[in-house]
């Protein structure tokens, strides 16, 4: 898998400063601009979340290796999203042909990679969806959320338990 | 809903480039072929729908013990 680019990611307390940038709110977070080159298209939405298909990729301080998927459209709307090779290095879906061409990937070196994380009060109850990752095409700015047949992965994987041991040595 | 009766190799067209065929029938199990273009996602119906609670309840989520989770991850 390749290594997530860090150009795609806007930090939360970067300065808007020229009109090429997107300026957008969010519930959480007030007022974020990112770069027009770095909003993410996403043409059919997220599944639940059809009718938001622009996103921005934030990166909160403290909050790495986790990363924000804020939509730029409905200000309540954001999901927390990681890089799935941090936690699962072996992560490896069966993407296929038809699914990088949606993408419009001709160079799989653009496609990056990242999991919807289902936050809980308790960190033993936070899970990764590794059933529905989200792909990018980062030179061409398109984002979806993938649906694998493949039975290995589904929505809820522990974050914590036995990975612990192997993230802290 | 428009409902539909097919036989065994017989097919319905929606729009003008997707078309489900139903190949085969074995007791309560139909299995359909579906030529649609790449850029028309074909899912099951159930996964879909497991994709979309998943992520509802990821864009619901409170997010307060996130920095500390962060931390578990970024010591290593």
């Amino acid at each position: 898998m390749e290594k997530n680019a860090d150009h795609l990611v806007t930090t939360v307390n970067d300065v808007a400063s020229e009109s090429d940038t997107v300026t957008f709110t969010n519930t959480k977070f007030g007022s974020i601009a990112v770069e027009k080159t770095s909003v993410l298209r996403f043409p059919d939405g997220v599944p639940g979340f059809e009718h938001f298909k622009e996103y921005g990729l934030v990166s909160v301080d403290e909050e790495a290796p986790f990363l924000r998927l804020l939509s730029i459209d409905e200000p309540s709307l954001g999901f927390v999203i990681l890089n799935p090779a941090t936690i699962w290095p072996d992560y490896d879906p069966q993407i296929s042909g038809d699914e990088l061409k949606s993408l419009n990937v001709e160079n799989s070196a653009d496609l990056e990679m990242y999991c919807v994380v289902t936050l809980s009060s308790s960190p033993q109850e936070v899970t990764a969806n590794l059933k529905g990752p989200i792909v990018i095409n980062a030179n061409k700015m398109i984002g979806r959320q993938l649906i694998l047949s493949d039975e290995r992965y589904s929505t809820k994987h522990f974050l914590l338990n036995d990975n612990v041991q192997t993230v802290k040595s | 809903m428009l409902v539909l009766t097919r036989k065994v190799g017989e097919s319905i067209v929606i729009g003008t480039d997707v078309r489900v065929t139903v190949l085969e029938m074995q007791g309560r199990q139909i299995r359909l072929g579906i030529e649609a273009p790449s850029d028309i996602p074909v899912h099951r119906g159930e996964v879909y729908e497991r994709i979309k609670d998943e992520n509802q309840e990821a864009a619901t989520a409170g997010h307060s013990g996130l920095k500390a989770l962060a931390k578990v991850f970024s010591d290593s």
